[in-house]
């Protein structure tokens, strides 16, 4: 009986060596068929587009779309790859394109996605004569809900450290009360008038800034000149009109204060 | 009818009656005559059988019998339903087949004629034993004292330790022991059970009547209650221990879990142990007297899960010195004694498994395995250094043929040879549960019909494997990113695991010879242990931190080190008693061989492509820089051979009524240490057109011909890549000792050891280029020191002991840590090298005051202080000032440390006197505090006019903590000891300790304080001959979390001027040297607070085992 016993448990310790004896187990850095180039541009409003690759998700798409510090480069695990476009919010399929090891070059079309429909480029009014035609869509950071936007002349002079120093601000509203989420309708702006200096050795400088609407403080430390985004504006002597459309992204960065990411989807 | 017709009738009658009843007569008569001749044709001697019966019951058998011959016979049915296996018998004797019968089945045939009765034998009882140790009062063994069992008349005498063990039939007997000129003591009412050993030590006093005759009765209970006291009461120096009976009466399956056990002793994975609060560098573990080389070739740590706790005799854990002994500690001399033969047979199998928390049945991950790692062996796969390696100092990948020495095709054939890439890179395999199975036995046989000259053996062979995954939370030491780059970003962390796969297999036989005046013992012990430790950090690097253009995603350093390490010491020792002198001799040799086969580093670098986020390959070394890289295979081999041999002699004297040892000694300790090193790092060729990105690390082989840009990976040694050092040391020394024990109840022993140390290195190469031009500083003062020692034991009262001692000793430097060789070491994320290391010699006061309440209780304080002179410590150095540096071991100026100590042991009996289960309870615990302090000092260079440099120290003013240091330590248990159920809950906590020192506070490393609780319960089955144990260790799932004082919790001291930080820095308000996790400043977005160097959680573990003793 004892004999038996220590024979269960011989077997028994057998199958435990035997079914603890794995020598493949499954590798982790996958093997890559090959690195193909890659391109895509477009952009995104309104709603952000979640980019998958074989059903993976890769990356949002939001604002300009490039690959940005991502090696433009595809890897084929295997001879297709299947990349999809799908709308964040409601997981709809907004497009997809197929790549095949065998091609040179992948490249998705420029494209541009307003939050609905995805097409090959952005639709604007052309600019008549020398108007300059601007319209803007605000995506607001937590905590600003609305705000104005102007052109803001600029009487400045530099100190002896070399440090802006703004002694005036002539203030032309453009748009007030801009909500996140919306363009703006198309405004005309006009070439700032010419001002008198309030203090000798100033000079002007028209910028176009934001302030909140609610407090009627500039946005970035309530600084006419910090709180400007990077557009274009007409001056007296312009003679060609144009259009711009201002994507505005406010953005906090990691010190938690307001930054302004500005793009021109005419240009793009 | 006429009268004489009638009386003529009767007559008739009459006579026809006689007739009848005579016939009747003569007709039994004959019947019993022929019957008597019928029976006698049925000898039972003479009667053939032929059987030929398998797997039937006796019934059937006797029933076959009963056919053959004309006998019948008669049994109980249980009888008769007794199983036969096989029975096949030709032409034998029916009383030869039932002699047989017999004995397999142990029955009684009786036979009525041609009736054979069958009834059961009764059992005989078997034999029990009474064993134990006699000694005087001081604990000085008795050898050759007479032991007589008053009811048999017979005499044994002791061994030359002492002990005695005495085989009887079960029952209640008086023992009477004696010897010259102590009181004769007779114990009543020892009771010997069947097959159970009891146990019985006696300690006699001296008789103060000279020559009368004292006989002292006391009984059984109250002579070991009263030799237990003697036991923890006589020991010369400061020590603790746990003895084979006390083993027993735990779960315990090795040493490794009993060590913890003992006052003042914890260890750290079952390794390292830690003694009085004070680092592994500075305690000594010897197995049967003889020190272990270290299993792990940079640091000292041996596996004591590689002994069974069923072999072992005792374990002593000596902490102050006398001068008998060889070998110098700081903390304490941990002596494991194993049996050599043993009291009783045994034969013992046992097997177990585990399960870990976060292990067990989870992903387990690790490079490609060999066939036979289960069984502790490469199957070859790991065979990449063939003999002729040559390094490449002569080749630029950049030049052409004409213009190198080594030729591209030269290099291209050395890759051929070294061989291809296939075992590199990460795989998943599962965690399976650990699994252990062991059988020990020990036999012992008496050569003579006292059993006094008695041989005998105990062997082991166990077999283990484990697989264990430790979970880093938390990875900042070193080269890793230190804080997170944004404060608000939890994701900026680095994490990982360390994978441990150990298979250890170990043989141990030893064997002895006891005469009561000759003992002649030798150890045997083999191991073969392969360790896998596999490193797989992810994260960021000091160097490169989190950011959210190219270091978005975290790159992965890998280290794999599969180990296989073979330890054999063989030992001959030898006790001879000759009238009052006792010589001891031992020689002993340990050959220690291990060797990392194909042991790899490599780094994964992660980037963001367009359909990947991140990313993921492995890349090589540029070829402009040689040296160990990002990636890079290596081969470690260490062979360390010691031959240690100790005389003693002692010669026992009496003055008056007071005994007296005088004791000499020497002893040669001698090792030889080779270690060599390969790294072979693999590197690629300028202008490669290889796209290393998208070919797996395990195809990089197949490009390594040199053929042209499109083949030139290559294994890139220089000439520091393969070398190695080589070093032998000797140590010898020599001690005079007295041991007075004077009255009763004081003894003191002092003495002088002389001791000679020297360390020679034959080759000490660096192994990377920036230490080729470095040089160790190896100063060691003196070969030949001298070492005082004295102790003294006073007893006023029975119940109380006051033990003062004063000891100098030395503890000596590894082999290793005098080596120039230095290697990245995952653990500390640094590099870790030696400055050259010398001897640290330590002066030890001690004193300590014991209370014994009752048997097995014990309360007691002690105080000790320690000078260290030269403590050597790993710290960590900045030279290049860039918050990183390296491990360095070397000596600080000096050290001081004292501390407190608190030990208490009682049984909870007193509670209740008449609830019995209260008696088997136990409460315990100990305390102990310190405090150290260090002077530090740097090395300095000074270039003289001559050019030649001069060489002077500067020393660090401010003190700070000895490395390795916890100041607060302490152990909790409660034990209880059934006959079948056993529990025990233990719970352990260790203050803060110091971990890597460094001048800087900003530098050194502390461990956060830890306390882990665990519980055992044991039940014990078939009487006592099955036990099953549960261990649940670490029910807590208590992590290692280690801190380093980060920069951003102190500030600069306005107008502080100063070399040293404390001159220069304050800690900010909220910061102190302990651990603050601290806040994230909003204004920079960065973490103010303690950096979290380490955290690692190592689960809990659940192991059950069965252990069967036949």
């Amino acid at each position: 009986m004892k004999i038996y016993k220590i024979h269960y448990l011989l077997v028994l310790c057998s199958l435990l060596l035997l079914a603890s004896c794995e020598k493949e187990g499954e590798i982790v850095v996958k093997n890559v068929k090959a690195l193909k180039p890659f391109d895509m541009r477009g952009y995104v409003v309104g709603d952000t587009l979640e980019q998958y690759f074989d059903g993976n998700k890769i990356r949002d798409c939001y604002g300009k779309v490039t690959l940005g510090y991502a090696k433009p480069e595809l890897a084929f695990t295997n001879d297709e790859l299947l990349m999809q476009f799908k709308n964040k919010r409601t997981k709809e399929l907004v497009y997809e394109q197929k790549f095949s090891i065998k091609d040179a070059d992948n490249v998705v079309p420029k494209f541009f996605y307003d939050g609905v429909k995805l097409s090959d480029k952005y639709e604007y009014p052309t600019a008549q004569g020398n108007d300059y035609l601007v319209n803007f869509y605000f995506d607001a950071p937590k905590g600003l809900e609305a705000i104005d936007i102007a052109t803001d002349i600029l009487e400045y002079y530099f100190d002896a450290n070399n440090q802006l120093v703004i002694v005036n601000v002539t203030s032309l509203p453009i748009a007030t009360g801009v909500k996140p989420g919306k363009w703006t309708p198309y405004y005309t702006l006009k070439p700032p008038p010419t001002l008198n200096p309030t203090q000798a050795g100033t000079d002007f400088y028209p910028v176009i800034s934001l302030k909140n609407s609610k407090t009627k403080k500039y946005v970035i430390n309530n600084n006419a000149y910090e709180s400007a985004i990077q557009m274009e504006i007409p001056d007296q002597w312009t003679s060609q009109g144009k259009t711009q459309s201002m994507h505005i992204q406010g953005k906090i960065n990691s010190l938690k204060a307001y930054y302004f990411e500005v793009n021109d989807l005419v240009q793009y | 009818m006429h009268n004489s017709t009638k009386i003529n009738v009767i007559k008739l009658l009459l006579a026809m009656t006689r007739f009848a009843f005579l016939v009747t007569i003569v007709s039994i008569t004959l019947t019993g005559v022929l019957m008597a001749a019928e029976v006698k044709s049925q000898d039972i001697n003479k009667v053939k059988v032929t059987l030929a019966l398998k797997n039937n019951t006796l019934a059937e058998l006797l029933k076959n019998i009963e056919h053959q011959t004309s006998f019948t016979f008669t049994f109980a049915k249980q009888i008769g339903d007794k199983k036969l296996d096989a029975f096949l018998i030709k032409e034998r004797s029916l009383a030869d087949v039932l002699k047989e019968l017999s004995s397999i089945k142990r029955l009684k045939f009786t036979q009525l004629g041609s009736l054979i009765a069958i009834s059961e034998l009764p059992v005989p009882p078997k034999p029990g034993r009474i064993s134990g140790k006699i000694t005087d009062e001081m604990g000085g063994a008795l050898p050759g004292a007479s032991i007589k069992i008053i009811e048999t008349g017979a005499v044994v005498q002791s061994d030359p330790d002492g002990s005695y063990s005495i085989k009887l039939q079960p029952g209640t007997y008086t023992l009477e022991f004696s010897y010259i000129s102590f009181q004769t003591q007779r114990v009543t009412a020892v009771v010997v059970t069947e097959n159970q050993n009891t146990s019985l030590n006696i300690a006699l006093k001296i008789a103060s009547s000279g020559l009368k005759e004292v006989v002292v009765t006391s009984s059984y209970k109250k002579a070991s209650i009263a030799s237990l006291y003697k036991l923890q009461q006589n020991t010369s120096n400061l020590s603790d221990g746990i003895s084979a009976e006390q083993i027993s009466a735990t779960p315990d399956k090795h040493v490794g879990e009993t060590l913890k056990r003992i006052t003042g002793v914890s260890t750290t994975d079952n390794r390292r142990v830690v003694v009085r609060g004070i680092a592994e560098r500075y305690n000594v573990s010897l197995l049967n007297g003889s020190t272990l080389p270290s299993t792990s070739v940079q640091q000292r740590d041996f596996e004591f899960n590689l002994i069974p706790t069923n072999l072992v005799e005792n374990i002593v854990v000596a902490k102050s010195m006398t001068a008998d002994m060889p070998y110098g500690f700081a903390g304490g001399l941990i002596q494991i004694t194993t049996k050599s033969v043993p009291n009783e047979n045994f034969l013992s199998f046992s097997a177990g498994t585990s399960f870990n928390s976060i292990t067990t049945g989870k992903d387990f991950m690790g490079y490609g395995r060999g066939k036979y790692d289960y069984f502790g062996f490469d199957d070859g796969e790991r065979n990449h250094f063939p003999e002729g390696i040559f390094n490449l100092g002569g080749f630029d990948p950049r030049l052409p043929d004409a213009q190198n020495k080594i030729k591209a095709a030269q290099v291209g054939e050395q890759n051929k040879r070294i061989g291809g890439t296939e075992r590199l890179g990460t795989r998943i395999f599962k965690a399976m549960p650990s699994q252990n199975y062991q059988v020990s036995i020990g036999r012992s046989y008496a050569l003579d019909s006292t059993s006094r000259k008695r041989i005998g053996f105990v062997a082991s062979a166990s077999y283990r494997n484990t697989q264990s995954n430790d979970e880093i939370a938390s990875m900042r030491r070193g080269d890793w990113s230190q804080q997170p780059a944004r404060g608000d970003d939890p994701t900026d962390v680095n994490t990982g695991n360390i994978y441990g796969f150990n298979t250890t297999m170990a043989l141990l036989v030893n064997g002895g010879f006891k005469t009561p005046s000759h003992q002649i013992n030798t150890y045997n012990l083999y191991t073969r242990i392969f360790d896998n430790r596999f490193s797989r950090i992810t994260g960021w690097s000091h160097e490169s931190p989190k950011n959210d253009s190219d270091m978005k995603f975290a790159g992965t350093a890998e280290d794999d080190r599969p180990k296989f390490t073979d330890l054999l010491q063989n030992k001959l020792s030898s006790t001879h008693k000759i009238g009052k002198v006792k010589i001891e001799w031992s020689a002993a040799r340990t050959v220690l061989k291990s060797i990392e086969k194909d042991a790899v580093s490599a780094s994964i670098n992660t980037r963001e492509i367009g359909n990947m986020a991140p990313f993921s390959f492995y890349v090589p070394n540029s070829y402009s820089d040689p040296g160990f890289g990002a990636v890079h295979r290596d081969q470690y081999t260490f062979r360390e051979q010691n031959f240690d041999a100790i005389l003693n002699v002692s010669y026992d004297f009496k003055i008056g009524s007071t005994s007296h040892t005088f004791k000499t000694g020497v002893n040669y300790l001698k090792k030889h240490a080779e270690y060599n090193w390969g790294i072979l790092p693999i590197s690629i060729g300028s202008k490669s057109t290889i796209p290393i990105a998208q070919i797996p690390i395990q195809q990089w082989g197949n490009y390594m011909d040199m053929s042209g840009p499109g083949s030139n990976l290559f294994y890139f040694p220089a000439n520091y890549s393969l070398n190695k050092f080589e070093a032998e040391s000797a140590n010898k020394g020599g001690f005079v000792m007295m041991d007075h024990k004077l009255f009763s109840n004081l003894r003191i022993v002092y003495g002088l050891r002389s001791d000679y140390y020297k360390l020679d290195t034959v080759v000490n190469a660096a192994s990377i280029l920036g230490d080729k031009n470095s040089r160790l500083i190896f100063a060691e003062e003196k070969d030949w020191r001298v070492m005082p020692s004295a102790n003294i034991t006073y007893s006023p009262v029975k119940e109380l002991n006051i033990r003062a001692s004063y000891a100098k000793s030395a503890v000596r430097p590894g082999m290793m840590e005098n080596s120039r060789f230095s290697r990245f070491d995952p653990d500390y994320g640094s590099q870790v090298k030696s400055s050259g290391v010398s001897s640290t010699i330590i002066d030890n006061y001690d004193a300590k005051i014991e209370l014994f309440p009752g048997a097995g209780e014990l309360l007691s304080v002690g105080y000790f202080y320690k000078y260290l002179d030269k403590p050597a410590e790993f710290y960590r150095l900045d030279r290049e000032n860039n918050g990183v540096g390296y491990i360095n071991i070397t000596n600080s100026d000096w050290a001081k440390v004292k501390g407190w100590e608190f030990e208490l042991r009682k049984s909870l009996g007193f509670i209740a006197d008449k609830v019995p289960f209260l008696a088997n309870v136990y409460l315990s615990g100990n305390l102990t505090l310190q405090k150290s302090t260090v002077r530090a000092r740097e090395l300095q260079v000074k270039v003289l006019a001559d050019n030649t440099d001069s060489l002077y120290y500067t020393y660090i003013k401010h003190p700070r903590a000895l490395y390795g240091q916890v100041p607060l330590l302490y152990n909790a248990g409660l034990q209880y000891v059934g006959k079948k159920l056993g529990l025990n809950l233990t719970y352990n906590h260790a203050g803060y300790k110091t971990f890597i020192t460094a001048s800087q506070p900003n530098l050194v490393e502390y461990e956060r304080p830890r306390s882990q609780f665990d519980a055992q319960i044991s039940y014990k089955f078939l009487k006592g001959k099955m036990e099953s144990k549960l261990n649940m260790s670490n029910l807590l799932n208590a992590p290692f979390r280690h801190f380093i004082n980060d920069g951003s919790t102190f500030d600069i001291i306005p107008d502080g001027v100063g070399e040293e930080w404390q001159d220069r820095f304050k800690y900010k308000f909220g910061f102190t040297e302990k651990f603050e996790e601290g806040y994230v400043d909003p204004a920079t977005n960065r973490q103010v607070g303690d950096r979290q160097s380490s955290t690692r959680y190592l689960g809990t573990t659940f192991s059950l085992s069965l252990t069967y003793n036949l």
